[in-house]
């Protein structure tokens, strides 16, 4: 029998995750992420972390007003328009600051030791306004067509695709686990339909199914994880259902249930127990495809709506202007065949290990 | 078995063409369903809400047929849709949904139909050098090409080969044109389409080739024909390959459905006038019958395919011949 070990390619593949994840919370704290989603709103130019007392600021932008102000880094915001901010998040605080153009803000500030004093700045910066701006200090990837920084675009698509990814997983996982197990155990009048309901998702080609529904219910975000679920259950089920039938006849099985073990017993003891290895490892592969899945959607324009930031997306309008800026195209396409590379060779690492035979 | 010759591949036959009957039943009732749960009122749609009252509203229903129980619309709308007839779209020029298709279909049938020939094709020589090549270098190269194309996206190949190819190489057109307007001759305009749709079909198919063949050729039979000194090239492939192919061919089934979701991004990118580029549109417009007519179309050319694929199976099996006997 193979050695059980893990390759090199699995860290690998883990590395790239832990530092997705890590991208995906922290990407988007340079730019405020309602500038990043929103257009047409105008800033301050602090940026800062949240804190107990306050926000404590970490650069004041150039030519913008807060820098006009005279504020500067180590300052502590501790109230903007009356409110108090101690305890707030970083992002909740850089909502404030944002607004229509020419509205002003007033800001409460702690200087170096000094008493607390008010000033109003006017929202007139614009963060990020130019389209097409080349990578720079300010902007590491550059800005996109709408004047937005790639970077925190970036970002927040991971933490978009991430989360759905593993959530719609999670889903699939539970409805597929339970109709798996109820198409083998289940009394007839159950497992009967149940079965047929399982294979006859498959008659649906590939995504067809998910774009139905989320074309038939306009477009929403729920219905994009409804459908995404739905299309990712029966596979689970269906690997559930092979995999307990395999198991169902071991000699354990038989002589737990000659002692009088119940069906519920067996499975949760001695069935699903053996399951979880060869679970996980499909799931990795099969986060890879939600994501997938997901980003098609977007790229089609009926996943992920404007202006929240989606990888889909960001390659759909890359695609429209790769004539001029070929980069606009590259970051996603990049980060996105990386993250599937990734959670394939996780998975593939991880079926190995729970089933030698198949490596 | 028992029975007459033939009644065992007739039972298995009638057998399939019950379940592709049954799948198709499946899919036009889902999406059927998934239509009638959604938000929206078809009726107060077409009456506009300053119109509204309630006479007025239910005369409409009852006009359109909406005062009915869906079970009964339902097989109204399947009743149509087997002679061709979805209805007709709820915007624009109020054209037959059916007289769409049929100007959609073919382009993107012929996409479709390229693509899988190409990646047959391929696939079959690819996974048999692999196979030949078991371990060496040669299948190492094809190994790595092929999980590159199951992993790369297709929406990320798409706009990837479109910039090199058209843009930095000017080599093919960089979309699809209206055919009166096209400047080369619509093969190149097929090229990249084709290429793209093909891709991972092809990897996958490598990959049920390559396994499929080792198997094959790790077979006594084998040992033998080389014993005899039969040329290799005779050997692997009139020897190995026609033993191998039979799992292709059920990949080949089960890629189509790849193509045809697929032919949705690629239609999109490309801007090919298809049924995936006419599907996405019409849910931009929420064109509810040109939505519906495609997914249902879609699904049905999907099981059809399969259903063929099994049966030529049941046809040339021998081990399914030799056991009528």
């Amino acid at each position: 029998m193979k050695k059980r070990r893990l390759d090199w390619l699995f860290w690998v593949g883990v590395a790239y995750l832990a530092a997705l994840l890590l991208f995906s919370a922290f990407g988007t704290l340079r730019h405020p992420v309602s500038v990043v989603a929103k257009r047409g709103v105008y800033d301050v130019g602090i940026r800062g972390d949240g804190g107990s007392r306050g926000l404590t600021v970490r650069v004041a932008l150039r030519e913008s007003p807060a820098a006009a102000a005279g504020i500067e880094a180590g300052d502590i915001v501790t109230q903007v328009d009356g409110k108090p901010v101690g305890g707030l998040g970083t992002l909740e605080v850089e909502d404030m600051f944002i607004g229509p153009r020419g509205t002003s803000v007033s800001v409460s500030l702690l200087k170096g030791g000094s008493l607390p004093e008010t000033i109003s700045l006017e929202r007139s910066y614009v963060p990020d306004a130019r389209p097409f701006m080349p990578p720079s200090e300010e902007f590491w990837l550059g800005t996109d067509e709408q004047g937005r920084d790639v970077f925190s675009r970036l970002a927040y698509g991971a933490r978009m695709s991430l989360t759905i990814g593993f959530s719609v997983q999670i889903i699939a996982l539970v409805v597929g686990i339970v109709m798996g197990t109820v198409g083998v155990f289940g009394p007839k009048w159950v497992s009967i339909p149940v079965l047929r309901l399982t294979d006859g998702m498959f008659a649906f080609p590939d995504i067809l199914l998910a774009i139905l529904i989320v074309g038939i219910w306009n477009k929403r975000f729920e219905a994009m994880i409804v459908a995404l679920a739905i299309t990712a259950w029966p596979a689970v089920a269906r690997l559930v259902r092979t995999q307990i039938a395999s198991l169902k006849d071991r000699d354990y099985v038989v002589a737990s249930r000659a002692l009088g073990g119940t069906t519920t017993y067996l499975v949760l003891k001695h069935i699903l127990p053996h399951l979880w290895g060869i679970l996980l490892a499909v799931a990795m592969i099969d986060v890879a495809a939600v994501i997938l899945a997901e980003s098609a959607l977007s790229f089609l324009g009926i996943g992920i709506q404007a202006p929240t930031p989606s990888w889909g997306a960001m390659i759909e309008s890359g695609r429209v202007n790769m004539n001029s800026y070929p980069m606009m195209l590259f970051w996603p396409c990049l980060i996105l065949s990386l993250t599937i590379f990734a959670l394939n060779f996780v998975g593939d690492g991880l079926r190995a290990l729970a089933d030698p035979k198949s490596g | 078995m028992s029975g007459r010759p033939g009644s065992r591949i007739f039972r298995n036959v009638l057998l399939r063409l019950l379940y592709g009957a049954a799948s198709v039943v499946f899919i036009s009732l889902v999406t059927f369903l998934a239509d009638e749960i959604a938000p929206g009122d078809p009726a107060m749609l077409r009456m506009g809400e300053k119109n509204f009252t309630v006479e007025r509203y239910e005369a409409l229903k009852r006009e359109m047929g909406l005062d009915r129980p869906w079970p009964v619309r339902y097989g109204e709308y399947m009743v149509n849709a087997a002679q061709g007839d979805f209805g007709e779209s709820h915007t624009g020029t109020r054209d037959e949904v059916s007289d769409i298709l049929r100007k959609v279909l073919p382009v993107s049938m012929q996409l479709a139909f390229l693509a899988i020939l190409f990646a047959a094709a391929i696939g079959l020589v690819l996974g048999t050098v692999g196979a030949v090549f078991e371990n060496r270098t040669a299948d190492r190269a094809v190994l790595s090409v092929s999980t590159l194309g199951v992993t790369i996206p297709n929406f990320v190949l798409a706009p990837v080969l479109a910039y090199f190819f058209a843009i930095k190489l000017g080599m093919l057109p960089l979309t699809w044109e209206i055919e009166s307007k096209m400047e080369a001759p619509k093969f190149y305009y097929m090229v990249l389409p084709v290429l793209v749709l093909a891709a991972r079909p092809m990897a996958t198919l490598t990959r049920l080739t390559r396994a499929s063949m080792i198997d094959t050729l790790n077979q006594e039979f084998i040992r033998l024909a080389v014993a005899k000194g039969v040329p290799s090239l005779r050997l692997y492939f009139k020897h190995g390959l026609r033993n191998a192919i039979l799992p292709v061919l059920t990949g080949i089934g089960t890629s189509f459905g790849y193509l045809l979701t697929g032919s949705f991004i690629v239609e999109n990118a490309f801007i090919v006038p298809g049924i995936g580029r006419e599907a996405i549109s019409a849910i931009q417009k929420g064109d509810t019958p040109v939505i519906m007519a495609c997914v249902i179309v879609t699904g049905f050319m999907f099981i059809t395919v399969n259903l063929l694929v099994d049966l030529v199976q049941q046809v040339i099996d021998p081990r399914i011949r030799e056991s009528q006997v």
